[in-house]
């Protein structure tokens, strides 16, 4: 079975590009939140709690 | 009973139990839109933030259900309503993401934007629920070989936004009360009072969405009445219905939470036991429907999949209890909460 077989006919070329930006989009942007927050993280340092040597 | 009314009943249980489940969750999400205070924002959020993954999970398995036992369903409606099922996915990723990004950084700015997230992508699944229910009673353009051949504004007609606001004010009602058990003081009575003032406009929102279903798919009055399980669910869902003001007003939390619970199940059960054995009807003409039987897997993947399900289910509904049992009581904020 060919995916040119396969494909639902409902569904456009142009709705499959549509979520495809869409997707692209959100990964993207979720990609570097998480970037922002694990740097931000990172610089920020482990809380440093009585009794712990480092 | 047969095996494809087996899994018609199976289908039905998972759906009602998502939308009893992410219904509240939902409905808090919606209130997070309203609620002003900090601290209160944050009751909202860790109100649900133990178990509103878990209830999403009831949807993915519905949708799995639908996938192995009626594929013909699956395929027709996951293809005709694409573009409103991206939009769906879009929501739902906005708002995980906004409970757990929310409170990382410190600034209003920021949890601003999370807030609309969130309230926003509560807002949209809550009504886009009963606008999938509403094209799906209301029949959907199917041809003669099963395909979808509407469009996606379609899908946005007068009647399945009517019950598209139907689900909304019905999720909003029902996260209400399980803000009061969950909450304490002023947010409590504010809650309350939201579920008292949403009560009347759900009660005449369903009256309408009634009418409308008589005018636009006559066929579901047609056998229903005759139908034993049918009354079941009627009675269930009046019962859950007329109960919910009466336990407020006696300040009974939880049993109006299980009362509101009823009334989902119950107007789930009202929508499935008409349209029975149809599934997914067809606009076109009614004998192109996709239904229990002539859109169903084999007889030998279905008891495959039965034995599976009587094996998943039961693991599924005590770890929800155990769940719920260990996080029962009201929010207490601490730094490590959200």
């Amino acid at each position: 079975l060919r995916t040119s077989e396969a494909h639902s006919i409902a569904v456009t070329a142009g709705e499959i590009l549509f979520s495809t930006i869409l997707f692209t989009c959100i990964y993207a942007l979720l990609g570097s939140l998480y970037v922002f927050l694990l740097v931000k993280e990172v610089k920020h340092g482990v809380e440093l709690t009585e009794g712990v040597r480092v | 009973m047969d095996l494809n009314l087996t899994w018609v009943l199976l289908f039905g249980v998972l759906i009602a139990g998502y939308a009893i489940l992410d219904g509240f969750d939902l409905g808090v999400g919606v209130l997070h839109l309203f609620t002003k205070d900090e601290k209160e924002k944050r009751m909202n959020i860790n109100a649900i933030g133990p178990v509103w993954d878990g209830n999403e999970v009831w949807l993915l398995t519905g949708g799995g259900a639908l996938f192995a036992a009626f594929p013909p369903v699956y395929a027709t409606a996951f293809s005709g309503f694409y573009l409103a099922l991206m939009l769906l996915l879009a929501a739902l990723i906005a708002r995980a993401v906004s409970m757990e990004f929310r409170g990382k950084v410190d600034s209003p700015k920021w949890r601003n934007i999370w807030d609309w997230a969130f309230g926003l992508g509560s807002f949209l699944p809550a009504l886009l629920f009963g606008v999938a229910v509403g094209n799906v009673l209301r029949g959907v353009p199917i041809d003669a070989s099963g395909e979808f051949v509407g469009t996606f504004l379609g899908l946005l007609n007068p009647y399945a936004l009517l019950i598209g606001v139907l689900s909304l004010v019905m999720f909003t009602m029902h996260g209400a009360l399980y803000l009061v058990m969950k909450t304490e003081g002023e947010q409590q009575m504010r809650a309350q009072a939201t579920a008292a003032k949403l009560w009347p406009i759900f009660v005449v929102l369903y009256v309408l969405a009634t009418v409308a279903s008589y005018l636009v798919a006559p066929y579901l009055f047609e056998s229903a009445f005759l139908r034993v399980p049918f009354w079941v669910c009627a009675v269930i869902a009046f019962l859950g219905i007329a109960y919910v003001p009466i336990a407020m007003r006696q300040d009974k939390a939880f049993p109006a939470f299980i009362a509101s619970s009823s009334a989902i199940a119950g107007l789930i059960g009202v929508a499935l036991t008409s349209m029975f054995p149809k599934l997914l009807p067809s606009s076109v003409d009614l004998a192109y429907s996709l239904t229990a039987y002539n859109a169903s897997s084999t007889p030998p993947t279905l008891t495959a999949m039965l034995i599976i399900a009587l094996i998943g289910m039961p693991l599924v509904i005590v770890y929800t209890f155990v769940i719920y049992r260990v996080f029962k009581g009201k929010v207490v904020l601490t730094p490590d909460s959200y």
